[in-house]
C-alpha cells in the first residue's frame, strides 16, 4: 500500500468524501423514489403531457375572466402573455380556477392567440375551467382548438373572423341569434347595421393605409338564464382614438377647446355635430350610428372599450382605463324587447 | 307621374356591404355606379320619379347608404334635384329615409 493512503490527512479527506457521496446517493434515491411515486399509476401519455407542460410558463388567469367587468385585470393578464411571447417563452393559459367567464374575454383571447403577428410562432396552450358550465362554453369557442368556423350547431357560442365587412356573416349570425331569442329566423336591420359598421371600422381604424389587412373577431353567445344573445366584436388594431379619422377630429378639439381627454372626445363624436358643444364636424358616421342603435331600441347594453376609454352607453358611464388597450372592442345584447322583423 | 323602380333586395343584394368594394362585397359605390346612377339618369331623361324600395334586405350600413345616395348628390353637385327625383319605401326600418335624406343634404358639405 502506498504510504499516501495511510496518512492521517488522506484518511480524513477520504472519509469526508465517502460521507458526502453516501449523502448525495441517499438524497438522489429519495428523489427517485418520490418521482416514481408521483408518476405511479399515471399513463405514459399523461406523463409526456405533463413533461411538455412543465416547459411552459404557466399564467394563472384572473378568476373573474370578463373583459367588461374586470377590464384592467384582463388587460394586465394579456400584457403578461404578450411579454412572455416577446421573450419567446411558450405560455400556458391556466383557466382552471376561473369562476366567471363572459364571451367578450373569449373573443379577446381568440384575437390574441390566433394572431400569428402577435404569437410569432411561440406556442400558447391552455386548460379548461374546472367549472363544467364554463368549460362547455370554452370548448365550443375553439380557443384552444379548431377556430369554430364549422357548421356544427353550437349550444352556447359562435365565433367568426374575417378581414372584410361581410354581410353574409352578419346575416348568418343574426339568423342564429333571432332563432334563439324570438323562436324563428328573423331580421334585425339595426344589429346588421352595427355589425357592418364594426367590420368597416376595423378596415379603416386599424391601419388606414392597409385596408382589409386587420382581422376582426366576433362571438355571439346565448345566455340561457337571461334569454339574451350578446355580440362581442374585437380587432387588435390601433384603436379608435389613434385612427386617422378620429385623430384629426381630436386634434381640432384639443387646439380650439383644449379637449384632450378621450372620454370627452367620444362624447363629442356620438352626440353628433348638431348637438355638440364644439360644433366641430366629425366626418365618421360609424360610431354615431352604433350609438343611435341603442336609442332606436335595436339592441341594449352597448359598451365600447378602446385605447384608454371604456364606455357603458346604457349607464352613461365613461371610464378612463389605467391600462391601454390597443384595439377596439364593441359589445351589445339582443333580447325579446328589441326591434325585429320577419 | 310614372316611376322607375329599384328594389334593392331583388335588383342588387339582400346583404348590402359597406362603402367600397375593397372593404367587402356589394358596396355602396358599386350600387351607385351599376344601378342607382343609370336609373337616376333614365328617370331624369324621361321626367319620372325614381322609387327606391329599401325593404327585404338584412339591413344597411351607414357607409353603404352614404356612398350610394350621398354619392349621387355629389355626382349632381347638390341635394335639391336628387331629393326631388327620389322616393323611398322603408317599412322594415322607418328611420332609414330620414338618415338617407340627411346624407344627401350633407353630401356636398365635405
Amino acid at each position: 500500500m502506498k504510504k499516501l493512503y495511510t496518512t492521517r490527512e488522506y484518511k480524513k479527506r477520504n472519509t469526508k468524501r465517502a460521507k458526502d457521496r453516501l449523502k448525495r446517493k441517499l438524497v438522489s434515491k429519495e428523489k427517485k423514489k418520490a418521482k416514481r411515486q408521483a408518476i405511479d399509476g399515471v399513463s405514459i401519455i399523461e406523463q409526456h403531457k405533463q413533461k411538455e407542460i412543465s416547459k411552459f410558463e404557466k399564467l394563472k388567469a384572473p378568476s373573474n375572466f370578463s373583459f367588461i367587468e374586470n377590464t384592467d385585470a384582463i388587460l394586465s393578464y394579456l400584457e403578461n402573455i404578450k411579454s412572455h411571447v416577446r421573450r419567446r417563452k411558450p405560455v400556458f393559459i391556466n383557466l382552471k380556477e376561473i369562476t366567471n367567464l363572459t364571451n367578450d374575454a373569449i373573443v379577446l383571447l381568440l384575437a390574441l392567440i390566433k394572431n400569428p403577428s402577435i404569437t410569432k410562432g411561440v406556442t400558447i396552450k391552455g386548460n379548461y375551467p374546472r367549472d363544467e358550465e364554463l368549460k362547455k362554453i370554452f370548448k365550443e369557442s375553439g380557443v384552444f382548438g379548431a377556430n369554430g368556423q364549422d357548421d356544427e350547431p353550437k349550444n352556447y357560442i359562435l365565433t367568426r373572423q374575417n378581414k372584410k365587412a361581410e354581410g353574409r356573416i352578419a346575416n348568418e349570425l343574426i339568423k342564429h341569434a333571432t332563432k334563439i331569442i324570438f323562436g324563428q329566423e328573423a331580421r334585425c336591420p339595426g344589429v346588421y347595421k352595427a355589425l357592418m359598421e364594426s367590420m368597416a371600422n376595423t378596415c379603416y381604424h386599424a391601419k388606414p393605409e392597409k385596408i382589409g389587412h386587420e382581422t376582426w373577431w366576433l362571438t355571439v353567445y346565448h345566455d340561457r338564464t337571461l334569454n339574451k344573445v350578446s355580440f362581442a366584436f374585437i380587432d387588435l388594431g390601433i384603436g379608435i382614438f389613434k385612427s386617422s379619422k378620429v385623430a384629426n377630429f381630436r386634434d381640432k378639439l384639443s387646439k380650439f377647446f383644449g379637449i384632450r381627454d378621450n372620454r370627452k372626445v367620444l362624447k363629442e363624436i356620438i352626440s353628433g355635430r348638431k348637438l355638440s358643444r364644439t360644433k366641430i364636424p366629425y366626418r365618421g358616421k360609424g360610431l354615431p350610428t352604433i350609438y343611435k342603435g341603442l336609442e332606436r331600441n335595436y339592441y341594449n347594453n352597448l359598451k365600447i372599450i378602446s385605447n384608454d376609454v371604456k364606455v357603458d352607453f346604457g349607464a352613461d358611464n365613461y371610464e378612463r382605463l389605467s391600462k391601454e388597450f390597443s384595439g377596439t372592442f364593441i359589445y351589445w345584447e339582443l333580447n325579446d324587447t328589441n326591434t325585429w322583423i320577419k | 307621374m310614372d316611376k322607375i323602380i329599384i328594389k334593392i333586395a331583388q335588383d342588387y343584394t339582400t346583404t348590402p356591404g359597406v362603402r367600397e368594394e375593397t372593404e367587402g362585397d356589394f358596396s355602396g359605390e358599386k350600387f351607385l355606379s351599376k344601378i342607382l346612377l343609370p336609373k337616376f339618369k333614365e328617370a331624369l331623361s324621361e321626367d319620372k320619379k325614381l322609387f327606391i324600395d329599401l325593404d327585404g334586405t338584412a339591413g344597411y350600413a351607414t357607409s353603404f347608404l352614404e356612398a350610394a345616395f350621398g354619392g349621387l348628390a355629389r355626382e349632381y353637385r347638390g341635394a335639391k334635384l336628387v331629393l326631388a327625383t327620389l322616393e323611398f319605401k322603408s317599412n322594415d326600418d322607418p328611420f332609414l329615409v330620414e338618415d338617407i335624406t340627411e346624407y344627401i343634404k350633407e353630401a356636398n358639405n365635405k
